[in-house]
């Protein structure tokens, strides 16, 4: 196996240590950041995001292997200048307000990042006017919501409404564990997605359409 | 309509897997009795005189078989230092963890129920509730047991990639520092429960919202759930024999079902993402289902006659030859319309296959 493979199959086991050693070495090896980062640490993580989509893995195994891509990350990111990142499109994401529920948003920002897109995660209990504000600032392609708690959903509808004035030219994306497609429709959402990978499949078709 | 039974005695008997006079309905409520009631989340859940008044208040408006105490999924892992925020317009929140890492676990100690955090509130709540309506079903709140108290304890995902390392015998787990937390919390979670049944709950409960299939894997849930949950259940059932244990895990749980029901609980709260016939067909012989009409799809968003549609077909599903509590597929959500509620409770009165 090639180092990059061998950083490859360590992300998708969720091997953090191994990620880490291996892309030092790559790095030793003198192989370009974009190499490790696209065919090393990207192309596990994307295997990881397939075998998720699939039913064929669960959460715990795509956070170990975010987990380890981070580190690889941490690695080589310091070696890249702007320039050379690739940039499909700026996403700003957070978790409405009255809700403080990140491990499926996380999992978005995640998958998004390594494939490609700038995100502006704000976090979580994130009010209207801090998206506002992110919107302002990083003209973004994408605002996207999460709410985890039935009691958090009508506040996505808030974001939506104060949004609207500084949103043309802005998607926005609804996902979490009560969200379905038909509430999206009705407060006027442009996506839903029902998991990690369909949000990055979503924003990609958005992005061609 | 003349009930021969008493709410409690009705659910008691659906909880044992038996076929009482008509199928019992009992929506998961908690916050929602606060705001039907008027009075602010923080008030409700600091002040046992507020909770129980607002319960009661429920109770006499829509008159379900059972009520459910407490307000969060928090009590236990705030006794262990959690941070939590109290809100006027919400649910208690988790703001941070009790520790930064499992290095720490040495730290935490056993809450008593009695003295620590908001877990006084919901004893005094149950012994108002009890004098004030003994013909009443008193469920105890979780909050939470095992798997999702030491994700409040240890910070949600931190503790799921701690449990990950060591369900894959990673160089990168800790496997004794999980074994202790995990000890914590289920000695703590027992202490809890039997503080509540001696209060007088009438059914225990094994609530662990993040043991689901949407969040961990059967592999965890074999290792790090299921022999926790059946340690409960034994201890509880040793310490009160007569007191019916439900459990209610979040989501979807289809890969795990054989391994509930082999837990000892008596009844499970089935979450509205899984198919109540399913479920019915594979563990209903084994153990009492109360389900699951979807709280924001119907509850919150439906309109009266998908309500009565949907409680129709959870009884269809669910309630042949007994052991069936009609019930919210996880909490009912606050701002559910009061006339769904009374539409849900009125269905179960109607509708009844046992006649």
């Amino acid at each position: 196996m090639s180092i990059l493979e061998e950083i490859k199959a360590a992300v998708i086991d969720g091997r953090p240590k191994r990620v880490k050693e291996y892309t030092e070495k790559a790095v030793a090896e003198g192989i370009d950041a974009n190499d490790i980062i696209n065919d090393g640490l990207i192309a596990g993580m994307s295997v990881v995001g397939l075998l998720f989509k699939r039913d064929e893995i669960y959460v715990p195994e795509v956070l170990i292997a975010a987990q380890a891509m981070h580190v690889g990350m941490g690695v080589v990111k310091p070696l890249l200048t702007n320039s050379t990142r690739v940039n499909k499109g700026t996403v700003v994401i957070g978790t409405v307000k009255g809700d403080m529920h990140d491990i499926g948003k996380n999992l978005v920002s995640m998958m998004l990042d390594c494939s490609g897109y700038r995100v502006i995660d704000l976090g979580v209990n994130v009010p209207p006017e801090r998206f506002i504000q992110a919107v302002v600032e990083h003209k973004p392609q994408f605002v996207g919501l999460s709410a985890l708690l039935t009691t958090t959903l009508p506040e996505m509808q808030t974001v939506l409404v104060q949004l609207q004035p500084h949103r043309p030219g802005v998607k926005v994306i609804v996902g979490g564990a009560p969200v379905t497609q038909k509430f999206a429709d009705e407060i006027g959402a442009d996506g839903y997605a029902a998991n990690a990978s369909s949000a990055v499949e979503k924003i990609g078709m958005l992005l061609a359409s | 309509m003349d009930e021969k039974l008493t709410s409690r005695e009705r659910i008691l008997i659906a909880a044992k897997g038996g076929q009482p006079d008509r199928v019992p309905v009992a929506p998961m409520a908690w916050d929602y009795a606060a705001v039907f009631s008027g009075k602010s989340h923080r008030e409700y859940t600091l002040d046992p005189k507020v909770m129980a008044s607002c319960l009661l208040n429920y109770y006499r408006t829509f008159e379900p078989d059972a009520l459910f105490v407490g307000s969060d999924v928090y009590y236990l892992a705030e006794g262990f230092g959690a941070k939590i925020l109290i809100r006027d317009d919400n649910v208690p929140v988790l703001t941070a963890p009790a520790i930064d890492d499992l290095s720490e676990v040495g730290k935490l100690k056993v809450p008593d129920p009695y003295t620590d955090g908001r877990m006084p509130v919901v004893l005094e709540c149950i012994r108002i509730l009890k004098r004030e309506l003994p013909e009443v079903a008193i469920a105890a709140i979780g909050g939470q047991a095992t798997w999702s108290c030491c994700m409040h304890m240890a910070g949600m995902e931190k503790f799921i990639m701690e449990a990950t390392y060591v369900d894959k015998e990673f160089e990168e787990a800790r496997p004794e520092l999980v074994a202790q937390l995990q000890e914590l919390a289920t000695t703590g979670y027992i202490k809890w429960q039997k503080a509540q049944m001696e209060a007088g709950a009438d059914i225990g409960r094994i609530s662990d919202s993040a043991a689901s299939m949407n969040l961990i894997s059967p592999s965890i849930y074999r290792k790090f759930v299921h022999p926790f949950h059946k340690r409960i259940a034994a201890e509880l059932k040793a310490a009160y024999p007569s007191v019916p244990i439900a459990k209610h895990t979040c989501g979807r749980n289809e890969a795990v079902l054989d391994l509930w029901a082999e837990e000892g609980i008596d009844m499970a709260d089935i979450d509205y993402q899984m198919d109540l016939g399913m479920v019915k067909t594979r563990i209903g012989a084994k153990m009492a289902l109360c389900g699951n009409v979807d709280p924001s799809g119907v509850m919150v968003a439906g309109s009266v006659a998908e309500v009565m549609d949907a409680c129709r077909e959870a009884i269809d599903k669910g309630a042949s030859n007994g052991g069936f509590v009609l019930g919210t597929g996880c909490v009912l959500p606050f701002n559910a319309p009061a006339a769904n509620v009374k539409a849900m409770i009125e269905t179960a009165r109607e509708y009844n296959p046992y006649q």
